[in-house]
């Protein structure tokens, strides 16, 4: 299934929230639509849907090059799992999942051994066989999160839209999900869209990342690429930590941004090369495989760099020590004016 | 399509423990609680147990075979049928309305919402036996809605002789619009409807309120039909406190008399209700008569309400998908 929407604006009174939004994703990948809290992806999301209409004027919604914009919510057979889950308090596990089979027409229901059947199979997906007459109540938040995804994935979606699926979750339990949310669409390959503010959990588990800022769609690539050739400096200070070098380059008025994994610290300037400029080491944070050194530059602005643990204990930096420090690569932008 | 991943252990909500009396059933939140706990037990005591033991005592002071006596006699069974029949009728009423009316005042918005909501609070507020007198004269043969096919026969007619024309219809001509309804049952159970509306309305209203749309959206999104999301998320969420407000409203009703005396015709054995079969035994100082049709209304109405409460949360929990 690929959907693919073109021009797509929304607005809520006189606050526009999309901003002509085009956006093609293939039969059975898995996008992050990712962006800052505001930048309107649980807007773009529920358009998708078709829990909210676009704007007047907007272009099509399509899936499989079929225009869906008239169709209703709940004929677009698309699965939702929405921030808070959103599981019927009143029904236990079992009948949360089974919702969807059961309300179908008449017609096309199957008959209740073929419900109990397609259910158990689900909760065994989720690995929540054993929890069938539990109640939403009685579970934990990754727990609630997994019965909302087989809630959705009961009437056989032809989209999978997860908005920020593990937001709610504390770190542990997100790392866990989100690698056995890249499993699990492995082995049913439904075409997926998740909303993330995280970019970690975008880059690491997505095909393709949708990079969000102010309604539009700033970057839309692969993580590699996103990551590594970030298409406005918002993208590049949206992914990670920088360092920021003003006016440098050939860009007068430009800004360099460096990643602090991109500086090289040397003892010597004659093996740091040309363009090393010196510093002396201020701080010294540990943090496992990393170690974040921070420099002090003559003019007394900060640098930011990050070593791996083994390099840094070759280099064996004290503080207050004289060293240089050169830059790998950096990226270059023009100053963004804000309109 | 297999694989396994080891989920982390994660605090889950403990499952709930079986209740037993007396035991705290949360932490600790207002200090001294024994205290907090006596003063209650003491207060319901004072204002509610007691007065129904004195009530009990009373009737009590007759001997059994007087007590099925008076309770049997055919002026107080046909005053308390026609109480139960009453305030059943108009609780049923009150729970279809009160429903659609408290879902109007949450999900539209209209012109003078606010001011229709106020009004809901009305029949709390009226002195009942204004409400009476003013349905009485409303309804009766030459009230306003009593008479009305009379009033618009004569109103055209007038029309028509301003006009210059004859009298266009005839006298009777609209007699089927007219609504005699007092002195009669119907009569009773509309302002028994009146009285008990609030009851379902103000119950009902802050579920819905509360109720957070995204469960409906998502009903719909696993392709639940409006009518489906109705009856399979939205009401089970307000079915306690709708089954509350009918009971409610049901209780109001049998216990009203200031507003239904006015409207009902208050002949013995026909259009007598049970509390004022009470109050006529009072003004003959008949106390104990009046504790003993007293103790059989109550009794009546504690079974029809634990019945009401049992089905309730018999359909808590028996809520499967009743396909
Ligand atoms: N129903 C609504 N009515 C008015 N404004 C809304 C509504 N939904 C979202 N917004 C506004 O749209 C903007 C984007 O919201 P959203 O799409 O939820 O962003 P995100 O999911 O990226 O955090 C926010 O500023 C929010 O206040
Ligand atoms: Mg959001």
């Amino acid at each position: 299934m690929t959907i693919e929407i073109r021009d797509i604006s929304k607005s809520y009174g006189q606050n526009q929230i999309l901003r002509n939004i085009d956006l093609k994703i293939n039969s059975g990948e898995l996008v992050a639509l990712l962006g800052p809290s505001g930048s309107g992806k649980t807007t773009l999301l529920r358009v998708i849907a078709g829990i909210e209409q676009a704007d007047a004027g907007s272009g099509p919604v399509l899936f499989d090059n079929v225009d869906v914009s008239d169709v209703d919510l709940g004929k677009r057979r698309i699965g939702f799992v929405f921030q808070h889950y959103a599981l019927f308090k009143h029904l236990n596990v079992f009948e949360n999942v089974a919702f969807g089979l059961r309300a179908k027409p008449r017609r096309e229901r199957p008959n209740e051994a073929h419900i109990r059947e397609k259910v158990q199979s689900l909760l065994d997906l989720i690995q929540l066989g054993n929890m069938a007459q539990r109640f939403p109540s009685q579970l934990s938040g990754g727990q609630r999160q997994r019965v909302a995804l087989a809630r959705a994935l009961a009437v056989e979606p032809r989209v999978l839209l997860l908005d920020e699926p593990f937001g709610a979750l504390d770190a542990t339990v997100r790392r866990e999900l989100r690698r056995w949310l890249r499993r699990l669409h492995d082995t049913i390959h439904v075409t997926t869209i998740f909303v993330t503010h995280d970019q970690e959990e975008a880059l690491e588990v997505s095909d393709r990342v949708a990079v969000m800022n102010g309604g539009r769609i700033e970057q839309y690539g692969p993580p590699q690429e996103v990551y590594e050739k970030p298409a406005s400096a918002f993208v590049f200070k949206f992914l990670g930590n920088y360092n920021l070098f003003q006016g440098r380059g050939q860009g007068a008025g430009g800004e360099a941004l460096v990643r602090p994994h991109d500086i090289v610290i040397h003892r010597d300037a004659d093996a740091a090369g040309e363009g090393a400029q010196p510093g002396v080491v201020a701080h010294i944070g540990f943090g496992g495989p990393v170690v974040k050194v921070e420099l002090e530059t003559s003019d007394k602005s900060r640098v930011d760099v990050e070593v791996t643990a083994p390099t840094f204990r070759d280099l064996d930096l004290k503080r207050g020590e004289r060293v240089f420090f050169a830059l790998r690569t950096q990226q270059e932008y023009a100053h963004d004016f804000v309109i | 399509m297999t694989f396994e991943t080891e989920f982390a252990r994660e605090p889950v909500a403990p499952a709930p423990r079986a209740r037993s009396i007396f035991r705290r059933r949360t932490t600790r939140v207002i200090p001294g609680l024994p205290l907090t706990l006596g003063y209650t037990l003491f207060y319901l005591s004072a204002l509610v147990l007691l007065p129904l033991a004195a009530l009990a005592l009373k009737a009590a002071q007759m001997s059994p075979a007087e007590f099925i006596r008076v309770i049997s006699d055919p002026v107080v069974t046909a005053s308390l049928r026609l109480t139960f029949f009453a305030s059943t009728t108009a609780a049923l009423i009150n729970a279809v309305f009160g429903l659609i009316v408290a879902w109007v005042l949450v999900r539209y918005d209209f012109p003078f919402r606010r001011l229709f909501d106020a009004i809901i609070d009305f029949p709390f507020a009226l002195p009942t036996a204004v409400a009476g007198l003013t349905f009485a004269s409303l309804f009766l043969k030459d009230g306003w809605l009593g008479g009305l096919g009379p009033r618009v026969v004569a109103g055209v007619n007038a029309l028509a002789g301003w006009l210059g024309a004859g009298p266009l219809l005839n006298p009777t001509a609209l007699d089927w619009l007219t609504f005699p309804y007092t002195g009669q049952t119907a009569g009773i159970v509309i302002v028994l409807v009146f009285v008990g509306l609030p009851f379902v309305v103000r119950t009902v209203q802050p579920v819905l309120l509360e109720w957070d749309p995204e469960y409906e959206t998502a009903a719909r999104s696993l392709g639940a039909s409006p009518l489906t999301v109705f009856r399979r998320v939205i009401f089970p969420e307000i079915l306690p406190a709708w089954v509350s407000g009918v009971a409610l409203s049901f209780a109001r009703a049998v216990g009203e008399y200031g507003s239904v005396i006015f409207i009902a015709a208050n002949i013995p054995g026909k259009s007598q209700i049970a509390p004022l079969q009470i109050v006529t035994r009072l003004d003959d100082f008949q106390y104990a008569q009046a504790a003993a049709i007293g103790v059989v209304l109550l009794a009546i109405s504690l079974l029809v309400l634990l019945v009401i409460n049992g089905l309730e949360s018999f359909s808590r929990r028996h809520e499967r998908a009743a396909v």
